[in-house]
């Protein structure tokens, strides 16, 4: 979460709103971020679940420990999720691949019809498929 | 009797005064509990749909069973619509997924505060 707060300007430019939630209350929230020299950094909304019916929603609540799973959704303005990456709790998430993946979206969205090959960085091209475009790659 | 006198070292105080005092500590707290700060959250509707600021129909139902999650959302999938109380900034407020209605979004979920990764 710190890097995804350390990342502000260039998710601000892409449009994009994140949303934090654990089962914690918001009130361990608060103190977190008056604490922590990473969390004072966030400036998103950081959302308390603790009775874990939005995480159950989602897919993402463990009931051995009440605690989430690190789940990460990315939707789209209409409120279609796009993608979907949960890891194991020791591994943290990249926010390079999440704008990667983002700047993706918003370029194949732009373009239908094309793709964006395996590996695609912003500023390459997309490809184009299609029955002609079928065996080419 | 109007005054209490038990411990000489205090300064005598008018009952009704403590008693007022005691009242508006009340109230206070009343209205501190109220508001965003005892809000539940709740599971909305679907994104991008007519019900998706309306509660579903059927509530979850308590049992002896463990709760259980959802369907996981994959891509393709309405994400499902939800009002939580978030710390903003300076300020505690509820928030809606459909808030950011016409934004990309990103919802992280994480499992405790005061961690590590």
């Amino acid at each position: 979460m710190a890097a995804v707060a350390a990342a502000e300007s260039e998710l601000e430019e892409l449009g994009v709103e994140v949303i934090a939630i654990s089962t914690d209350t918001h009130f361990s929230h608060w103190m977190w971020k008056q604490t922590s020299p990473t969390i004072k950094n966030v400036w998103f909304p950081m959302a308390g679940d603790p009775s874990g019916s939005v995480s159950r929603a989602y897919g993402v609540w463990k009931s051995a420990s009440g605690l989430n799973q690190r789940g990460r959704f990315i939707i789209d303005p209409e409120g279609v999720v796009q993608a979907v990456e949960v890891l194991a709790e020791p591994v943290g998430r990249n926010v390079d691949e999440l704008i990667r993946q983002i700047r993706a979206m918003q370029a194949v969205r732009a373009h239908p019809g094309q793709a964006a090959p395996a590996g695609w960085t912003p500023g390459e091209p997309l490809i184009h498929t299609g029955k002609e475009y079928i065996g080419v790659y | 009797m109007s005054t209490r006198k038990e411990f000489g070292m205090w300064r005598p105080v008018p009952v009704a005064a403590a008693r007022l005092a005691s009242l508006a500590l009340v109230v206070a707290f009343a209205a501190l509990v109220s508001g965003p700060s005892a809000a539940r959250g709740q599971v909305l509707g679907a994104c991008g749909t007519p019900s998706e600021n309306e509660a579903p129909a059927a509530p979850q139902e308590m049992t002896a069973a463990p709760m259980s999650n959802a369907h996981m959302p994959l891509p393709g999938d309405r994400a499902i619509n939800f009002e939580l109380p978030a710390v903003v900034g300076d300020e505690i407020e509820m928030i809606k997924l459909s808030d950011y209605n016409g934004s990309w979004r990103v919802v992280c979920f994480y499992p405790a505060d005061f961690t590590f990764v």
